[in-house]
């Protein structure tokens, strides 16, 4: 039963592939579309089979490729050979992910055949999405570190192409390179990991007794590291300790850092936001390239539950992105800017749950956010459509003429506020349940700036998507000069069905933090030992729907201008112009070249004046004086071969029987 | 007389003096190639004779194989060859090693 889960990760694989049989791109569409929502369907199955057999043992299913051997001995015989494996790992969390990832890429290909109808690349699109999907599936359901690493890089290289579809416009180009060159960044992470974990666990795991279907030696299978890292930690390895851990869980950070936009990686997403399809903008902000780097947390809990330290500063690097995300978010009034740093925020407030060991509750944050995101992006990309601009101040009045979308919207932004009910509101209260109680693992002063930084975030995360749903939604339409009323309208059910459906989702998907069902969710998706924070404490829900309410009614207030927005001057500037962090990269890395080129071009001229001019001089007139020798008649060319042949195995022989001591032979 | 792996190895040795004086002195390109061919055969008859004789524990089995490789690249070799000695004769009327020297430098 558990193989269906081969199913789920190549039936949008088929798809991609598959779509270039119809000539068309209809036709490869629609391809792409049901090989995905087969995918869902199966991963559907799978989960409730899943759901029934709570208790059972994950499941793995590995298939070997080639078998690795670094040459390692053990007592003299070679042990350790590394099956390299590409496999399947059937566990609740990679169930969960399996079938919201095959979700929200179901919906929002059905959206894309509506959003992208009159384009020319529509094929590459549609195959470019299935063959996302297919990465992202194979990434969640990988069975160690280094096959997620494969899909991971996957995952990047088809999102430069999806991000990228509007290739000729060179913004479009600018943000696709951004966005590849800064998780760029945090691949070298994930590699360095990779290669660390190698160095310092293959003697280790190669000692371990191993169970039948698993490699001998597998530095980098999940449930060898479960093991592995407490023995490093109690210096059983020998070479490293605590600082090894240290080493490895930062650099696996500094991974998750990039792929999931967070402070201080996070400038390539507004790029996104901005030049993507939307389409692309909804999958890669939900559930794959910015969950990517949760899930490789959550992947890695074991190295983060047992490195010192870890836990607490990624707490910290998560509330640091979540409050300026809301902040920045707050003082924006393009809708692509809002949605980018409401995703920054969010992501942010996942790393905070992971954080504080609320890790069941960081899942449910993840999920939740891919709902009210998924449909958040995907109304407002129809609306912005529909209006010509993403200027929130120029777009009013869509709620009479879009009621769908506006509805959609309104499910979104409430969602994403923490308005009491929805799905926002549980994820987001059992973070901060977990903030709160934090199981002892973060120290006074961190906690307190945790739980500081989280509750300004609900507040100010309660704002401004309220605040730009009252001003799109509301009033008349604009009258602004070359603006076209007759556009506005519902576009074809293509586009809003899948919307209608992320906002029922988004309305009663926090139905997993009901209090029954939440202890048994989060009780599924934990596979850890060591037992988590609790995270449904009433003071996170009061908190919770507090700032969601108060958030909701300044919001409002600000809408119909009883209340005033304070002028903050250069504070508020800054914030505008989102801190000016993108700016200061650019400043940085030309003034860093501009400044190093010129030194660079001199060396190269020096080096080939001075050096390979006269080198190369060299061997031209050698070859000129050799000329000469060279008397073309086939009997002389054998005559030398022949005694060169004759040179070489008398210097072979005679070495063997010592007559010549310099070669070393023995008599 | 007892005849031993040094005989055959002697012989073979013999073998291939005399084939590469051939390569080396021939004129003939098809003399060439023929004394090619006895270079080979002098190889063939060294590894049949380790072969039957043992060599420090080798595989009984592997000179042998190894031998009738040789036999049949060579053959691969003579057809090759003859093919294309038939084409230089046809284009340059000439098998004559000797003006044959278009790769002067």
């Amino acid at each position: 039963m558990y193989n269906l889960a081969w199913a789920v990760i190549l039936l949008p694989l088929g798809g991609f592939l598959f779509a270039f049989l119809p000539e068309s791109p209809k036709r490869a569409a629609q391809v792409c579309v049901t090989f995905t929502g087969f995918a869902f369907v199966v991963s559907l199955v799978l989960l409730g089979y899943r759901l029934g057999h709570i208790h059972a043992n994950p499941y793995l299913s590995n298939l070997t490729f080639w078998t690795f051997d670094p040459g390692q001995r053990v007592q003299g015989t070679f042990i350790s050979d590394y099956h390299l494996q590409i496999g399947v790992l059937v566990d609740s969390l990679s169930v969960v992910m399996l079938s919201v990832v095959s979700l929200v890429s179901l919906l929002v290909q059905v959206y894309a055949t509506g959003f992208l109808r009159r384009d020319d690349g529509y094929t590459r699109h549609f195959t470019a999405l299935a063959l996302a999907t297919f990465a992202m599936l194979a990434l969640v359901a990988s069975t160690n570190l280094f096959d997620l690493w494969i899909f991971w890089e996957v995952l990047g290289a088809i999102f430069y192409v999806l991000v990228g579809h509007w290739w000729q416009r060179p913004e479009a180009a600018a943000a696709a390179r951004r966005m590849f060159l800064i998780t760029r960044i945090g691949d070298l992470g994930l590699l360095g990991a990779l290669v660390f974990i190698w160095a310092k666990l293959s003697a280790y795991t190669a000692a371990l007794p191993f169970a039948a279907g698993q490699p001998v030696n597998d530095p980098y299978g999940w449930f060898t590291e479960q093991k592995a890292w407490p023995a490093l930690l109690a210096g059983k390895v020998h070479g490293s300790g605590p600082r090894t851990l240290i080493a490895v869980a930062l650099l696996v950070l500094l991974a998750a850092v990039a792929k999931s936009a967070l402070l201080p990686l996070h400038t390539w997403l507004r790029g996104v936001f901005e030049e993507a399809p939307a389409p692309v903008t909804a999958l890669l902000s939900t559930v794959t390239l910015t969950a990517a780097g949760a899930f490789l947390v959550a992947r890695m809990y074991p190295l983060f539950q047992a490195a010192p330290h870890m836990l607490t500063v990624m707490a910290l690097f998560g509330a640091a992105t979540a409050v300026v995300g809301a902040l920045v978010a707050l003082a924006q009034r393009d809708i692509a800017r809002i949605l980018s740093w409401s995703t920054v925020s969010h992501l942010g407030l996942v790393f905070v749950a992971l954080g504080v060991g609320a890790y069941s509750a960081a899942m449910f944050q993840l999920i939740a956010h891919a709902w009210f995101k998924a449909v958040l992006v995907l109304a407002a990309a129809s609306l912005v459509a529909a209006y010509r601009t993403t200027d929130s101040h120029e777009i009013s009045g869509a709620w009479s003429r879009m009621r769908t979308t506006s509805l959609g919207l309104l499910a979104g932004a409430a969602g994403s506020a923490g308005v009491v009910l929805l799905a926002g509101f549980w994820s987001v209260s059992a973070v901060t349940g977990g903030v709160i109680d934090n199981g002892g693992r973060l120290g006074g002063v961190p906690r307190a700036l945790v739980l500081i930084a989280v509750i300004a975030t609900m507040l100010a995360g309660a704002v401004y998507p309220m605040r730009m749903f009252f001003r799109v939604a509301l009033g008349e339409l604009p009258k602004r000069r070359g603006f076209q009323p007759q556009r506005v309208r519902e576009p074809g059910g293509r586009m809003t069905g899948p919307i209608a459906i992320l906002a029922v989702l988004t309305v009663v998907g926090g139905f997993m933090g009901l209090p029954r069902v939440r202890a048994s969710f989060f009780n599924f998706v934990y596979a850890g030992t060591a037992p988590q924070s609790q995270d449904g404490l009433l003071a996170g829900l009061a908190v919770t729907a507090v700032a969601g309410l108060l958030g909701l009614a300044v919001a409002w207030m600000l809408h119909t201008r009883q209340l005033r927005a304070p002028h903050l001057g250069r504070v508020g500037a800054a914030f505008a112009h989102e801190l000016r962090i993108d700016e200061a990269y650019t400043w940085a890395v030309e003034r860093a070249l501009v400044r190093t080129a010129p030194l660079v071009g001199r060396v190269d001229h020096e080096a080939e004046h001075r050096v390979f001019d006269p080198v190369g001089g060299g061997v031209v007139a050698a070859a000129e004086a050799g000329r000469g020798w060279q008397i073309g008649r086939v009997d002389a060319v054998t005559l030398s071969a022949v005694a060169g042949v004759a040179v070489v195995a008398g210097a072979v022989v005679l070495g063997a029987t010592g007559h010549l001591p310099w070669l070393g032979g023995t008599r | 007389m007892n005849v031993g792996v040094n005989h055959f190895v002697a012989l073979s040795g013999v073998l291939f003096a005399i084939g590469g004086f051939g390569v080396v002195a021939r004129r003939n390109l098809i003399g060439v190639l023929m004394s090619a061919q006895v270079m080979l055969s002098a190889g063939v008859l060294a590894l049949g004779a380790f072969a039957r004789f043992g060599y420090r524990g080798t595989h009984p089995l592997g000179g042998g194989a190894f031998a009738l490789f040789a036999v049949v690249s060579g053959l691969a070799e003579v057809a090759v060859g003859a093919s294309l000695l038939l084409l230089l004769h046809r284009r340059r009327d000439t098998l004559q090693a000797d003006d044959l020297d278009d790769l002067r430098g």
